[in-house]
């Protein structure tokens, strides 16, 4: 469910009516499914019939170099994992000292866009890598072969 | 002895967002006599959850059609990119008013 709305964001249409089945139909007898696909008939039909664009706000998002958090390594894990920053693993805090050590070993731009990765259809950015190959645990001499690979897979042939 | 925990201020991991800006098609009110296409990309049980929809909706929406799943194939995969380029033309082809798509986990 949070992947059909961050994709409906991610193509532009953040106000796609999504109908969610509730549980994972590959585990439910044949019972079940029926039972919740009649549940979810109100849910298809506002989707199908009446629905609108619902003017959404977007929240202004932190500049590169804004500090987002302070706390303990236990404190950032726990905020990444909440607001999907992270992929659950741990991380190691990118902190500013850290990412500028990335970009000492890049003649790239901060700014300059690598390309624009899905599902979100967020601009990557030198930056971007730098702060997340720092949450990864690279090493900061490994920043050029973290470009290469955002490139690689920003190509619309690279599909995952 | 007790030692202070390093505390850490931390930056975005985030870029920023590329998103175009679409508005969604404009609704029938009502259903009655409407023509809905169905994608699926073949995977999640679509062969059993369509038809049920299916009766679903005809038994409140007398007159609604259907355009099954299988007049536009699977919608992931190896032709899924030609598809999503040839599918405005096939709904227009078969006179589509509203689309169920993405029946998926």
């Amino acid at each position: 469910m949070q992947q059909a709305a961050v994709v409906s964001k991610g193509v532009g249409l953040p106000s796609l009516p999504i109908a969610e089945y509730p549980g994972v139909p590959m585990t439910d007898g044949s019972d079940a499914v029926a039972r919740k696909i009649e549940a979810l008939v109100p849910q298809l039909v506002a989707g199908l019939a009446g629905a609108r664009d619902v003017a959404l706000r977007a929240a202004a998002e932190p500049a590169p170099r804004d500090v987002v958090h302070r706390g303990t390594l236990d404190d950032i894990q726990e905020h990444f994992h909440r607001n999907l920053w992270s992929d659950g693993l741990p991380i190691i805090p990118p902190t500013l000292t850290r990412v500028e050590r990335f970009l000492k070993h890049t003649r790239r731009a901060p700014e300059e866009v690598i390309g624009r990765l899905l599902p979100e259809n967020r601009a990557a950015t030198v930056w971007s890598i730098a702060v997340n190959g720092v949450m990864a645990g690279c090493r900061p001499e490994y920043m050029p072969l973290l470009v290469a690979i955002v490139e690689a897979i920003a190509e619309p042939i690279f599909r995952v | 002895m007790m030692t202070a925990e390093p505390v850490y201020d931390v930056v975005w991991p985030l870029a920023p967002s590329a998103a175009p800006t679409g508005k969604l098609a404009a609704r029938s009110e009502d259903l009655r006599g409407k023509t809905v296409g169905e994608l699926w990309d073949y995977l999640f049980k679509g062969e059993e959850i369509f038809p049920l929809i299916r009766r679903a909706l005809e038994a409140r929406y007398p007159g609604i059609r259907f355009v099954e799943f299988e007049a536009f194939g699977s919608t992931h995969g190896r032709d899924e990119k030609e598809l999503a380029a040839t599918l405005p033309g096939l709904l227009r082809q078969h006179g589509c008013d509203a689309v169920i798509s993405a029946v998926g986990a």
